[in-house]
């Protein structure tokens, strides 16, 4: 908020250095700048019910500089006829906090003078008539919005202040209609709503220079309500900004009795006497400050003397002190100062945190590594460490996102993860997995590929990905690995070594690949990741040619996505010592011509069990389909380690398990041994 | 002839050190081993001698041919295997591709290790909270102007209201309960604002939150802990200035200002000439949040910060743009 310098000075019994007050302020109040004459203050939200006007800023300027505060004081004459003979009040509801008014007759009302609409432009504001400027005038000083109903307009000369009905229609001064939410707060007659409390005044009880007898409101209202209110009708006010942050029921008061001053000043009105009151203000907040928990919160001693005085500048009223703590009255209109800590706040803020000196932190114990952000950091590097890049993108999806993999995202999750209010379509979807973003991320550095100087995209992302389960939010951390490259085979083989190499950096011993179908909607080639225990803990696939022409990708894209919650399951970190085999291993290769539909996981268990504990190990290393082998046929090839750990094995030993091998693999699969 | 084949070896012998080529080689082998060689010319005479004196010498004649084949042999092996090892140390090489790893990832890693060292444990939470989680707890109440302070993506939901974190203190709560004090705790995490995207302001990034609670975890400790950590982050000592400040959750509440990292305070263009650079908010934590933790307020306080973590990134390798960091450039992420 921006002040004139002059406005505030007013208020003080010396001029201020305002190069100095600026500094002060910065440090232990508000931000602020010095700009030709004005101050320009961010008054932080808790602190605009009392620092967010002339009068308090004045305050607030006095504690710092020690300065002191003045009131110019105002009088003005009653006449002899009561309020109560225009005017009478109900309140239905106690949302209303607390309701003054007077009235005031005969006023003329007219254009305003000069320096009232110079002060009103300065402030922000338009200049509407004498009585309108004048009220917010007193606003500005006090921070508090009143209003001024033309008596002639109020049916029967009743207020009604009560929750609106739901729908209940309200005509805003600018004369829109607007339907209210039920339990908005009004101000009404018998028959119409004179204004919309704390928000607008309507146009049918409104100020006119032809006005003649005024009934001038003083209110607080309950700041959620104003709030929600302002929200629902999407009609925000100076008014309503500031009864949404609390406005103290005394400086209500207090700016009636000076607007009522002004007016009949300015407008010549004559004061009814007495005015009305809804509830007694309200008693100050009393609070125990203890001096012992001001050491805690600060780390040192701060003499009581000084505490003293900080509160006095303040305008704290001190009931009692012991040795031990001071029992105090907040100011009325410090609605922020409500509890021990926020007087801690005080005395630190006033004391200074420059003076504050810095202390090594107390260590309670050596911290514990979260062995999870452990294992996703190594997985991080192990992946860096093979030549891929870890990127981050944005973790939503759009429309066109889905529709291109609906069928595969509803296969996974009942239904996605919505965004109420998405910043555009862009990013209206929680994404489901990574690797949709992934795609655009290839399309666009591709596009970069005259700096990059390599159409092979190698890239990876950790990051949460989520959906609705059986109505619940699944949000869980993937891993995702995207390859790209002009060549297919060398993506395809490079995934399965990636996967492989992220297997054995893990100390899992292997994932396995199911289901490994063709042409699905999604991908051209697709299979699920399992480990020997875990059904599924991923897939990889080959992104189906006609979504990529949708995201003009002219190259093959291969993804790979892991649960990094499942894939922790099995790290395996902790190594024990294997006594190194005493005798030597024998190495046998075999090759086969088999169906193409015999999945490789079925051959080695076959081999397993004919070899039984002779063989140590089996290693698939080449996989064929194509000329000259017939189309249904795929040759395949293995590397056999055989090994006992009682003795050498012999080759006659080994000749005859081969065969064996061989015998059986032919018997159940039909397999030429080539 | 016995004699001319003696001579014929020991020369064969003699001039061994003198080859040093592969050209001397072969001329060894056309003087010895040619088909108009030295020892040719002799088989040509021991042909023609009679059958007795004929297998005497020619047992001699295979042995000494042997031996100069032999010497040839060695020669040509130590020769050939100087001509394989023949290359040129200025070749290029071929190319390595090297990964790299996020710079966040990076940053985050180097920060987790700091705060490690000074006796903090490493938490993560959820992206998406509730509301009770993101705001209530931390006494920002419905209806309350403070919750503007967090424009908030919200999620279509059929039960309670839920969104996307717009801050890591959504974890606090959570975590007091969880762990007992006294408690360090650091929790970095990606957040979400409802914000219009520029240079400055991102509608995700991350955060650092920090969470301390037990004897001694006082505004004192604090400043320590933030110079403690900005120096070893930025590899030097710079000022840390706390300025009042509000926020629901703290009270007393500060704004941590450093010395401006490229001026050292003197004004420069990135701190708009102040010196300094706004690094992060901090203050003591709310009773409000520890009740609502159920922790006894008259027992124990502690303290409580929040860091933009691009903001301290883009100030040490001078990163003009927030959205670099989402933006999945190669050439933004192969620089780090
Ligand atoms: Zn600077």
């Amino acid at each position: 908020m921006k002040f004139r310098l002059k406005d505030i000075e007013e208020y003080l019994e010396k001029k201020p250095n305002w190069r100095q007050v600026v500094k002060l302020l910065n440090k232990k109040s508000f931000e602020s700048i010095l700009e030709n004459g004005s101050i320009e203050v961010d008054i932080l939200p808790n602190r605009f019910a009392d620092a967010g006007n002339i009068i308090g800023l004045a305050k607030e300027i006095s504690a710092l500089t020690g300065i002191k505060f003045k009131l110019p004081k105002f009088k003005f004459k009653e006449i002899n006829k009561k309020f109560s003979d225009y005017i009478s009040i109900e309140c239905k509801t106690d949302k209303c906090l607390n309701y003054f008014g007077r009235v005031i007759l005969d006023v003329k009302n007219d254009e305003s003078p000069k320096w009232l609409k110079e002060f009103l432009e300065n402030y922000g504001l338009n200049s509407i008539n004498l009585i309108v400027d004048l009220s917010n005038f007193v606003m500005i000083k006090y921070g508090t919005p009143l209003h001024v109903f033309d008596l002639a307009k109020i049916e029967k000369n009743k207020i009604i202040i009560r929750e609106a009905k739901e729908a209940e229609e309200f005509v805003s001064l600018k004369g829109e209609i607007f339907k209210l939410p039920k339990g908005s707060i009004v101000i009404a007659d018998s028959k119409k709503i004179l204004a919309l409390a704390g928000i607008q005044g309507s146009k049918l009880a409104e100020i006119t220079l032809d006005t003649k007898n005024i009934f001038v409101e003083a209110a607080v209202f309950e700041p959620s309500i104003i709030y929600k209110t302002s929200r629902a009708l999407n009609l925000q006010t100076e008014a309503s900004y500031r009864f949404e942050r609390g406005v103290p029921d005394i400086n209500v008061l207090r700016a009636l009795e000076y607007l009522s001053y002004l007016v009949s000043k300015f407008c010549k009105g004559k004061i009814a006497k007495k005015y009305f009151q809804l509830r007694p203000i309200e008693k100050p907040k009393r609070v125990i400050l203890r001096f012992a928990k001001i050491k805690d919160y600060l780390g040192f001693e701060i003499k009581s003397e000084y505490i003293l005085k900080v509160l006095k500048s303040l305008n704290c009223n001190v009931i009692k002190k012991t040795k031990e703590y001071i029992y105090v009255e907040t100011p009325l209109e410090r609605l922020d100062l409500k509890d021990e800590v926020d007087l801690i706040e005080e005395i630190i803020r006033i004391y200074g945190y420059d003076k504050v000196p810095t202390r090594f932190p107390v260590i309670y114990k050596i911290s514990k590594i979260n062995e999870f952000i452990d294992f996703e950091i190594k997985i991080k590097n192990f992946l860096k460490e093979i030549g891929l890049n870890e990127i981050l993108t944005y973790n939503f999806i759009d429309e066109k996102d889905f529709e291109n993999f609906n069928l595969f995202i509803n296969k996974n999750y009942s239904t996605p993860i919505e965004i109420l209010n998405p910043i555009s379509n862009l990013y209206k979807f929680y994404r489901p997995f990574i690797f949709i973003n992934h795609i655009k991320t290839v399309e666009k550095n591709l596009g970069y590929y005259n700096w990059l100087k390599t159409k092979d995209i190698y890239i990876f992302e950790v990051g949460n990905v989520g959906g609705y389960v059986n109505n619940k939010i699944n949000e869980k951390k993937n891993l995702c690995i995207t390859l790209s490259s002009e060549n297919l085979d060398k993506i395809l083989i490079d995934g399965k070594s990636i996967l492989n190499y992220i297997a054995e950096s893990l100390g899992i011993e292997k994932f396995h690949i199911s289901s490994a179908k063709l042409g699905t909607e999604e991908f051209d080639l697709f299979g699920f990741i399992h480990t020997e225990v875990e059904k599924n803990i991923g897939f990889i696939g080959l992104i189906n040619k006609n979504i990529l022409n949708k995201y003009r990708i002219e190259q093959p894209v291969l993804v790979i996505e892991l649960s990094l919650d499942d894939l922790f399951k099995y790290f395996r970190e902790e190594k024990y010592y294997q006594p190194i085999p005493p005798y030597p291993a024998v190495f046998r290769d075999i090759s086969l011509i088999v169906p193409e539909y015999i999945q490789s996981d079925v051959i080695e268990n076959e081999i397993y069990e004919v070899a039984k504990d002779l063989l140590e190990e089996i290693e698939l290393f080449d996989i064929y389909q194509g000329p000259p082998l017939k189309d249904n046929e795929k040759s395949i090839a293995y590397h056999l380690i055989f090994r006992s750990p009682e003795r050498t094995l012999t080759e006659e030993e080994i000749n005859m398990v081969m065969e064996k091998i061989i015998k059986r693999l032919k018997e159940k699969f039909g397999a030429i041994v080539r | 002839m016995k004699e001319e084949l003696d001579s014929i070896l020991k020369e064969a012998q003699e001039v061994k050190n003198n080859i040093k080529s592969l050209q001397d080689l072969e001329n060894f082998r056309i003087k010895f081993l040619g088909k108009k060689g030295l020892l040719k010319n002799i088989l040509d005479k021991i042909v023609n001698l009679p059958l007795e004196e004929r297998k005497e010498l020619g047992n001699y004649f295979n042995f000494v041919k042997e031996e100069v084949e032999k010497i040839y042999k060695e020669l040509r092996e130590k020769l050939e295997v100087g001509r394989f090892i023949k290359f040129d140390l200025h070749h290029p090489g071929r190319k390595i591709s090297k990964g790299h790893l996020h710079i966040i990832t990076q940053s985050i890693n180097k920060i987790i290790n700091i705060f490690s060292k000074i006796g903090f444990d490493v938490e993560l939470g959820r992206e998406i909270v509730t509301e009770y989680e993101n705001f209530d707890s931390l006494n920002i109440p419905p209806n309350h102007p403070a919750r503007d302070m967090w424009s908030t993506l919200w999620i279509k939901s059929q039960k309670e209201k839920l969104l996307l974190r717009t801050h890591t203190s959504a974890h606090q709560v959570e975590i007091l309960k969880k762990k007992n004090p006294p408690l360090k705790v650091i929790i970095p995490g990606k957040v979400y604002r409802h914000e219009a995207t520029d240079a400055r302001h991102e509608m995700q990034f991350h955060q650092l939150e920090g969470l301390a609670v037990g004897e001694g975890c006082n505004i004192q400790e604090l400043k320590g802990i933030f110079s403690i950590f900005f120096e070893e982050y930025f590899g030097k000592k710079l000022e840390v200035i706390f300025r009042s400040s509000y926020f629901p959750f703290t009270e007393p509440s500060v704004e941590v200002d450093i010395e401006c990292v490229l001026c050292k305070g003197r004004g420069c263009e990135v701190c708009k000439n102040s010196g300094y650079l706004e690094v992060a908010g901090a203050g003591m934590i709310h009773t409000f949040v520890l009740k609502e933790a159920g922790i006894d307020t008259n027992k124990y306080y502690g303290y409580a910060f929040g860091l933009g973590v691009e903001r301290i990134i883009m100030l040490k390798y001078n990163i003009p743009d927030i959205r670099l960091f989402h933006s999945s450039d190669l050439r933004f992420i192969k620089q780090f």
